[in-house]
């Protein structure tokens, strides 16, 4: 085990940048989720700390050893990193006793050892008397606890996992999501689990990178991430935000303000150096939000579309005066509302995304 | 859990696959540019200092371009033949609902794994005037009239139908990636079957044919084997009989020449291929999506009909020349009728266990062929680890060149290896000219790209994860091709190597030029019993080459299932 540390890394194919200088550093035994869209550059920047790509610039230590920078590349046969990956990679022509002991005998144990080594970490992962059997007549999630057994038996110094859970269906995914966890408790090993899916990183991780166009756009808890996204990109990504267009009112110090939203004024979050009269950009939660009588101020909406999403509503309406900001509702059953028609929106909170 | 130490292991130095990867570049090189390379130089600087006369002798003489002009014909001849052959087939087979595809793909494309030598010795048999076959049945012409194939249209008729396989099947993997989609939306459009092969099929199978079209041209221009056997005689000279007279009339005192000879045979066959890149230069033949694959034309009352062309087009090109073939190993003499009186096994048992040549050539070809195949296997699946896994930029450009000792014409390769090894290697002291190490190395040569395919198709079939996930165990790279890589391409490999074998085997071109006695092989004995007169036991050591080809055909086909997709070319 040890602290994964990663100094303005960068990688370029050609001309084209997949990661742009990412800071990162991962302390001792903590779970990590890199979360972003499809293509940011995720699994590059898991290949590189895993060794199979070389960085363009900057460099990966782990614990107090370089691994990579411009001169220097340990090959990742002697990094003694884990990988979990999205296809599993397990051998066909091996069983799955010869699977998980492959890192050992590789390390020229034999014998006892061997044996012994190879029945706990199959014991560990729930396997016990599967060893005999081809990977083939396992299931996907059994496929992905032999994977996971035979990083453990390596006692890696971190476990990469590449969207481990993409292949696997709805129902298998919270279990393995499980398993997931209970191997991270049991073993206090560093992870960094890459993903997509932004509920599973909140599910998991102690902290989350959330990841841009290859660059590290925001890294923090995930109650933070949500709270309190550093750009409108993560606010989008994260929980259903809606970014809107705002302008600062007052601030009240201790990290409240006054902004101006669609007309009225309304009590926001805000991070440190905003100055009134700042044109800025809100994040709203549907939680912020709620429809009112006509009697109440509010902001006057029309209804775009209505989705049901079994036992509430996700409604969309666009603001008057802002017509191409998309505000999303969530609304319980019953519910009579029909697109087109014009309701009032009382904004009852919301976060002043930081300037760049 | 005790947390026992597994430094040993990660402190060790990894095999350096450098040394790997310099020592498969350095080999390629070897067996592909250097040859070329040194051919090229004889042309401008025979025997080692420069001058331009040679080649301006060779260039002005008139045997050149009559023997240059012929090799073009029969070749363009040839191709014709061949694209409407194969190319028709090739459409029959992926888009209608004939029966018995597997049979009849593999009936058709047998021409093609017999060699042409053989061939040609076949179809001898069915037009002569002393065909024993045709004597059998009485249709014999008269004793005196020439054999019609010994002639320019025979020749061409003979490379058509030799190389219609060769399109069919470039066509035919071309038209299995059709989006099936795509016939269906002209379809849906109104279009009639005519109307969607014109609109839709030809025009996106266009990188296929015409890459079918430079195989065929390229190939018939190296042809050795049957305008040596149907030309000779008629003393109709292509340039490939050409050299291969020059050399045995002249010996190495020619090499300057022929040397010449071998260049213009190369540019010839080098045209072929760049005419292939001009035609599809700057067009887009990409298609996206391919999802379903072709739903084959029901072709309803007319499918009796076409199934019976096509038996009676397999019956044409293949078991005619077979049962002629059968005939004349089985009669006594050249000439006489075949019946139950006179068939005899006598050519049989004398090539089998009296013609000392053909027994030593049996044993060399099947070592020549084996060992070749057996070779490249090592170096095949660490040339192909390096171009698909790691992409390395200098095995890129070293793959092209790895390809020219195959896709050029065998004659070019034989001629460059005579002016390699014809004098003892400088620091080895070794000489392997006139020993069959010669063919061997020339045989290494030329077949690693047939090897090499496959393998390379096999590579694009694995998860690269299998690989990383050793890498992450540990493993160096010589433990990961022991214990993952290898046992995964195994089956690639295991078709590469048969292709090989099966290809070497019958080969009759490169052997032609660099046999010596006691280093025969069976294509140069079948040819040299042929020339001799010897046709009855030409025909016995034929049949006995197509009896082991079909075989390890058949060895291939049952195979075919478990290889990765495209390894057994005609195997779906
Ligand atoms: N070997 C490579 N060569 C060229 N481009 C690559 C390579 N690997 C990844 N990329 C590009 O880098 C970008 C990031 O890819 P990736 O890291 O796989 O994204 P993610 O895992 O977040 O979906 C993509 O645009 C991809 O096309
Ligand atoms: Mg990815």
């Amino acid at each position: 085990m040890a602290r994964l540390s990663l100094e303005s890394v960068t990688k370029k194919f050609g001309t084209f940048t997949a990661v742009d200088g990412v800071n990162l550093t991962v302390e001792d035994g903590e779970f990590l989720a890199v979360l972003g869209p499809s293509g940011c550059g995720k699994t590059t920047l898991l290949r590189l700390v895993a060794g199979f790509e070389a960085v363009s610039a900057g460099s990966i230590r782990l614990g107090d050893k370089l691994m990579s920078d411009k001169r220097t590349h340990v090959p990742t046969e002697r990094r003694r990193i884990g990988i979990v990956f999205q296809s599993y990679a397990l051998w066909p022509h091996m069983s799955v006793f010869e699977n998980v002991g492959y890192p050992l005998r590789v390390a020229k144990f034999s014998g006892a050892a061997y044996t012994e080594r190879v029945e706990s970490a199959l014991a560990m992962v729930g396997l016990e008397g599967f060893g005999h059997r081809p990977p083939a007549e396992l299931s996907g999630g059994q496929r992905q606890r032999v994977a996971l057994a035979r990083c453990f038996v390596m006692e890696p110094q971190i476990v990469l996992l590449d969207e481990p859970l993409a292949n696997l269906d709805v129902h298998l995914r919270a279990s393995m999501e499980e398993e997931f966890a209970d191997f991270h408790r049991r073993t206090g090993t560093t992870m960094i689990y890459i993903t997509h899916d932004q509920a599973e990183a909140m599910a998991l991780a102690d902290r989350i990178a959330v990841m841009d166009e290859g660059e590290l756009v925001q890294l923090a808890a995930p109650s933070q991430l949500y709270r309190q996204p550093a750009t409108p990109m993560v606010a989008d990504f994260i929980g259903q935000g809606t970014v809107v267009d705002g302008r600062v009112v007052t601030v009240n110090g201790d990290g409240a303000c006054v902004c101006d939203l669609f007309g009225s004024a309304t009590n926001l979050q805000c991070p440190p150096g905003i100055e009134p009269g700042a044109q800025v950009r809100v994040c709203v939660r549907p939680e912020h939000l709620a429809l009112v009588g006509r009697d109440r101020p509010g902001v006057p909406a029309k209804v775009r579309r209505v989705t049901y999403q079994g036992g509430r509503f996700l409604v969309d309406v666009a603001p008057e005066g802002q017509a191409d900001a998309a505000v999303l509702l969530v609304l319980p059953e019953p519910l009579e509302l029909t697109t087109g028609e014009t309701v009032r929106l009382s904004i009852e909170g919301g976060w002043v995304i930081p300037q760049t | 859990m005790p947390r026992l130490s597994l430094n040993r292991l990660f402190s060790t130095a990894p095999a350096s696959e450098q040394a790997v990867l310099f020592s498969i570049i350095a080999i390629v090189t070897i067996l592909s540019a250097v040859p070329m390379g040194r051919l090229m130089l004889e042309g401008v600087a025979p025997g080692g200092s420069f001058g331009l006369t040679v080649a301006q002798d060779v260039l002005t003489t008139r045997s050149t371009w009559i023997a240059a002009w012929h090799s073009i014909q029969v070749a363009v001849g040839g191709t014709i033949i061949a694209v409407l052959l194969g190319g028709t087939v090739a459409l029959l087979v992926a888009l209608t609902d004939i029966r018995g595809k597997t049979v009849f793909t593999f009936c058709f494309v047998l021409p093609l794994m017999i060699p042409p030598q053989v061939t040609a010795l076949a179809w001898l048999q069915v037009f002569g005037p002393a065909s024993p076959m045709l004597k059998s049945f009485g249709i014999a012409p008269p004793l005196g009239t020439p054999n019609p194939l010994h002639s320019a249209t025979g020749i061409i008729a003979l490379l058509g139908i030799h190389y219609a396989p060769l399109v069919f099947l470039t066509l035919r993997a071309g038209l299995r990636n059709l989006p099936f989609e795509l016939m269906e939306a002209a379809k849906a459009s109104g279009a009639r079957w005519y109307t969607v092969l014109r609109t839709v099929v030809l025009p996106l199978m266009t990188p296929p044919l015409v890459a079918g079209v430079a195989l065929a041209f390229v190939s018939s221009v190296g042809n050795f084997g049957i305008p040596a056997l149907l030309g000779i005689p008629a003393r109709y000279s292509v340039l490939t009989t050409l050299i291969f007279r020059r050399l045995a009339g002249f010996g190495p005192s020619a090499l300057a020449e022929i040397a010449v000879l071998s260049v213009l045979i190369g540019i010839i066959a080098v045209s072929g291929i760049l005419v292939q890149a001009w035609m599809l230069r700057g067009r887009d033949f990409r298609v996206v999506n391919v999802s379903a694959k072709i739903q084959p034309y029901q072709i309803g009352r007319w499918r009796p009909a076409v199934e019976t062309a096509g038996w009676v087009v397999i019956l044409g090109i293949l078991v005619l020349p077979l049962v002629a073939l059968v005939f004349t190993a089985l009669v006594p003499a050249y000439g006489v009728k075949l019946t139950f009186a006179t068939a005899t096994l006598e050519n049989l048992s004398y090539v089998i266990n009296d013609h000392a040549a053909t027994k030593r050539a049996f044993v060399n070809s099947f070592l020549l062929a084996g060992g070749a195949a057996i070779i490249l296997v090592p170096l095949c699946v660490l040339l192909a680890y390096f171009l698909v896994w790691r992409s390395s930029p200098i095995l890129r450009v070293l793959n092209f060149t790895a390809e020219l000792p195959y896709a050029l014409p065998g004659v070019v390769l034989a001629i460059a290896a005579i002016l390699i090894f014809i004098k003892p290697l400088p620091f080895f002291g070794l000489s392997i000219y006139n020993t069959v190490w010669i063919i061997l190395v020339a045989y290494i040569a030329r077949f690693l790209t047939l090897e090499l395919r496959p393998i390379i198709s096999g590579f694009h079939q694995i998860d690269r994860g299998l690989e990383e996930a050793a890498q992450m165990s540990g493993a160096g790279l010589i433990y990961r091709l022991r214990t993952v890589i290898l046992p995964l391409v195994a089956p690639a490999a295991a078709a590469g190597a048969l292709l090989v074998f099966l290809t070497a085997f019958n080969e009759l071109t490169v052997s032609a030029l660099l046999w010596s006695s006691g280093a025969e092989t069976l294509g140069v004995v079948v040819f040299s019993l042929e020339e001799g007169g010897f046709s009855t036991q030409a025909a016995a050591v034929a049949v006995l080459t197509v009896i082991v080809t079909v075989g390890l055909m058949l060895l291939l086909s049952l195979a075919g299932g478990r290889m990765p997709k495209g390894a057994v070319p005609w195997h779906d």
